[in-house]
């Protein structure tokens, strides 16, 4: 049970992305792909997929913060 | 010394080279801010791992598979010759007989952007937009090889060496038409609308390889999907498509009436 509403809060967080920063989220986190494979599927450098995935994870982060632990 | 955040988030990933490596690592020493900003992105990557590993592999409702399935085995082109139509009423009753079990858009639409995902891996790896790529804003298209198949292909047309096969035509409540495909060669299915500007991948999903080293072995053909076929469900407006509907929407180039 508890796994389901974690499950669904990060599915939630991942919604709430940019669509550029959830794609690159997506290819890395989720499916795993080496940061070249996952800007060559997005036909984007290296450098701007670097930079959307930090983003992307950066706001995700944030969002599943859990309350009390509220320093960064 | 200072390491930027990215290149902290590349060594969590093991994108860094040796070089690198040894920075960082040296200025892990010194620095438990450092180390707590490492943990912090590998334990973000497992939490997504984790999370959607159940995703993809969260089971479906036995009265859709049954209802999908119905009187078709589960394999490539000979499962999806088998009526749609007739698939799509049953599936909708059996939907409808399990309100509780039945999915909203809402999480569709998320569980399906995970999907991408996972075809645009597989797009990674084989290095091929034939299929599906993006625009230039970023959104889901088809690529060449599928855009031409479903401009042109009825979904009888089942004549072997087909870049992709297509099932299911309808008008959605937006409008446009819509049609479902599937392709042997990757095990990958979706929805596509057609919109001003092209094919838009509106839900794909990639059959998750077998654990299983047989190849003869493929799980539930990919036109089942419960993502796709639940799309279908809730976009649809009216009936699905019979030949004679796909043959004007051909004509008339698939242009959807205004929205």
């Amino acid at each position: 049970m508890e796994r389901e509403i974690d499950r669904l809060s990060v599915e939630a967080a991942l919604a709430r992305l940019p669509h550029d920063q959830r794609l690159a989220v997506s290819l890395v986190l989720v499916e795993g792909l080496a940061y070249k494979d996952a800007a060559d599927v997005l036909e984007v450098p290296i450098g701007t997929l670097t930079s959307r995935l930090a983003r992307g994870r950066e706001a995700l982060a944030a969002m599943l913060r859990p309350p009390q632990g509220d320093r960064s | 010394m200072s390491v930027s955040d990215e290149t902290l988030m590349a060594y969590a990933d093991g994108e860094v080279d040796a070089a690198t490596r040894a920075i960082i690592e040296a200025a892990m020493r010194d620095d438990p801010q450092i180390r707590r900003r490492i943990e912090e992105h590998r334990a973000l990557r497992e939490t997504m791992q984790e999370a959607f590993s159940e995703v993809l592999q969260e089971p479906v409702p036995q009265r859709l598979i049954d209802a999908a399935r119905g009187h078709q085995p589960a394999r490539g082109h000979d499962a999806a010759r088998t009526g749609n139509v007739v698939d799509l009423a049953s599936a909708r009753k059996a939907a409808a007989d399990a309100p509780g079990r039945r999915r909203s858009w809402q999480p569709i639409a998320m569980a399906a952007s995970v999907l991408l995902g996972v075809a645009l891996g597989y797009l990674a790896w084989h290095g091929s937009n034939t299929w599906v790529k993006t625009n230039s804003r970023g959104e889901l298209v088809a690529g060449a090889g599928l855009a031409e198949a479903l401009s042109n292909q009825l979904s009888e047309d089942r004549s072997p060496g087909l870049v992709a096969t297509t099932g299911l035509s309808f008008r959605a409540k937006t409008g446009d038409y819509c049609r479902t495909f599937s392709t042997g060669a990757n095990a990958s299915s979706g929805l596509a609308c057609r919109e001003d500007d092209g094919w838009k991948i509106k839900v794909l999903a990639q059959t998750p390889n077998a654990t299983s080293n047989s190849s003869n072995f493929r799980p539930a053909a990919s036109a089942d999907a419960p993502a796709i076929r639940a799309a279908v469900e809730e976009s649809i407006d009216g009936e699905p498509l019979d030949r004679a509907g796909e043959i004007a929407a051909r004509q008339g180039g698939w242009a959807g009436s205004k929205r």
